[in-house]
């Protein structure tokens, strides 16, 4: 926003100068250098030197990538992340994507009543809210007890729990808020004009939705992808609560290590991690605008 | 379009309240089963008590680690709610060069896993530094990863302000600094204050982040934990509804807040 044209009486609120707003950010900004930025920093050296027991030695080494690479349970386990991560963003998208449409139809008096109760208990419990999964997917959860109770069962079943699908199903619970939140904010923008024009001119409701609709919501559908894919990759708390020994994912690797103190081996794993988050966030950039949040930037 | 909003065709009914179902199973069942009376926290269902709750105030590590989260987020509160509130100013106040790119970084902590991010400080605060894990470094983790919020918070208060308010002061003789003091602070305080709610229920709940920064002095989430990774205990249903309830009620006010007029 520039400062001409808010300022109709003529006075100059702030002078530019040493006591200009820019200086707030520099706060926030040397916080994140030393406790974000450089702590990456140390990650990646420690990831490349040498270290016995505490002591880091000035020696370039490669073992602790090889070391994790080199191992096929652990490569297998790195590729059954990613394709779990992009089977729960593309679940949550399907899931999210109608109903952020229905609630950008709602009334507008509720809107934000419906908007704020998709989000308000999700900042909250995060690790209860993973927990309570086992009373419904459990041997003695809901749903095997409602299926005893209609007699589509005569004993309960196993498989809901301690498995790959219970993590999908626990990821998609918990990711569905942010994903409907990034598009509701591109659906609540779209012109609805341009679907009836669609239609007028003859497209049927598919065509409308896959060439007027999608391109139009783009940049809410790459947020969700950033909102849901990334955390997905580092997700610890579903997959050891509901995963079991099956539905482990790669962080449960990652703390392992950590916890046997082998830094140098959890650091080249963590890298490898970021190395494919900061691809994908860089090919998406452009399209996400996470700068759009602030409704600055124009 | 008027008559296209208030038409919603019945799948898109059923399939909006299919997913707040969904959304809303696992809360609700976690209350229902805190005052159940079976011992097993779950099915079946024997008879309605309170002994859980009761029993939740005689757990002595417990009110450790609640204490110990108190700590944290007074310690957090304060300095988040602060540096996050400068930074609002200095992103909605001033242009710069790769303001963009400068935004998307803010938010970083907010994506990068928590439990990532502590690893990498735990090399910083151990090995490094040579410090011994304590409320300390777990507020430093939680300072990083709670301060987007707050600019969150601020941001969105003072893009909704109208800032003809600061001139006609200007214009009324006030100088710079009673200008801020006087008019602008208390328009946006409900933003601050809001910020500040988000912080404390954020910290009170950051489980990734401190997992490897905060030592034996664990915090409730390091708490609650321990027990779940036992399986399900009625004990924890009380807790995780008593937590519920406040955050909703604290968010609730937060957004109240945050609500423009």
């Amino acid at each position: 926003m520039s400062m001409s044209h808010t300022l109709t009486l003529g006075h100059r609120v702030q002078r530019p100068g040493p006591l200009s707003p820019f200086i707030g950010i520099l706060p926030l900004t040397a916080l994140d250098l030393v406790l974000f930025v450089l702590p990456m920093i140390v990650m990646g050296l420690a990831s490349i030197l040498v270290i016995h027991e505490f002591h880091v030695t000035p020696q370039l080494t490669a073992d602790n990538y090889l070391f994790f690479l080199k191992n096929p349970l652990y490569l297998n386990i790195l590729i059954k992340t990613v394709l779990l991560a992009a089977a729960v963003t593309a679940l949550c998208l399907i899931i999210s994507y109608p109903f952020a449409y229905f609630l950008t139809k709602l009334p507008r008096s509720i809107q934000s009543t419906m908007l704020v109760l998709v989000i308000l208990p999700f900042w909250t419990s995060y690790l209860l809210r993973v927990y309570a999964w086992m009373t419904i997917l459990g041997e003695r959860g809901l749903i095997n007890r409602a299926l005893l109770a209609t007699g589509l069962l005569d004993e309960p079943v196993r498989f809901l729990l301690y498995n790959n699908f219970s993590v999908v199903i626990v990821s998609v619970y918990l990711y569905i808020p942010y994903c409907t939140l990034a598009l509701y904010t591109s659906l609540e923008r779209l012109d609805t004009s341009l679907l009836a024009a669609a239609m007028d001119l003859g497209a049927r409701p598919w065509r409308v939705f896959v060439h007027v609709m999608v391109p139009l919501t783009l940049p809410g559908i790459f947020t969700s992808f950033i909102f849901v894919f990334i955390p997905m990759l580092g997700e610890y708390v579903t997959p050891t609560l509901v995963g079991g020994a099956q539905g482990m994912l790669i962080v449960n690797v990652v703390v392992s290590q950590f916890q046997a103190l082998r830094f140098g081996v959890g650091s080249a794993m963590v890298f490898v991690i970021a190395a494919l988050t900061m691809c994908l966030i860089l090919a998406l950039r452009r399209a996400a605008r996470l700068e759009e949040i602030f409704g600055g930037g124009r | 379009m008027a008559a296209a909003r208030s038409r919603i065709a019945a799948p898109l009914w059923i399939h909006g309240a299919a997913v707040y179902v969904f959304l809303y199973l696992p809360i609700v069942l976690l209350i229902f089963f805190s005052f159940n009376k079976s011992p097993l926290g779950s099915f079946p269902v024997t008879g309605l008590t309170l002994d859980w709750y009761h029993e939740l105030f005689g757990e002595y590590f417990l009110i450790q680690a609640f204490r110990n989260s108190l700590v944290v987020a007074a310690l957090t509160v304060p300095v988040a709610t602060t540096i996050g509130t400068l930074c609002a100013f200095g992103l909605a106040r001033s242009e710069f060069p790769l303001k963009g790119i400068f935004s998307g970084f803010i938010l970083m902590p907010m994506v990068v896993p928590g439990i990532l991010l502590g690893a990498a400080l735990l090399i910083v605060f151990v090995p490094v530094l040579g410090l011994k894990l304590s409320i300390w470094t777990a507020t430093a983790g939680h300072v990083v990863v709670t301060t987007p919020y707050a600019v969150l918070a601020v941001a969105t208060r003072l893009y909704g302000y109208d800032r003809r308010l600061d001139a006609a002061a200007a214009d009324l003789g006030a100088r710079p600094l009673r200008v801020f003091l006087h008019v602008t602070l208390p328009l946006v305080m409900p933003g601050i204050i809001a910020a500040a709610l988000i912080v404390f229920t954020v910290s009170l709940d950051t489980f990734g982040v401190t997992f490897f920064t905060v030592g034996t002095q664990g915090t409730l989430p390091m708490y609650i934990w321990a027990q779940v990774e036992n399986g399900v205990t009625p004990t924890i249903n009380a807790l995780g509804t008593l937590l519920i309830v406040f955050s909703i009620v604290v968010l609730g006010c937060a957004n109240l807040l945050l609500r423009r007029r």
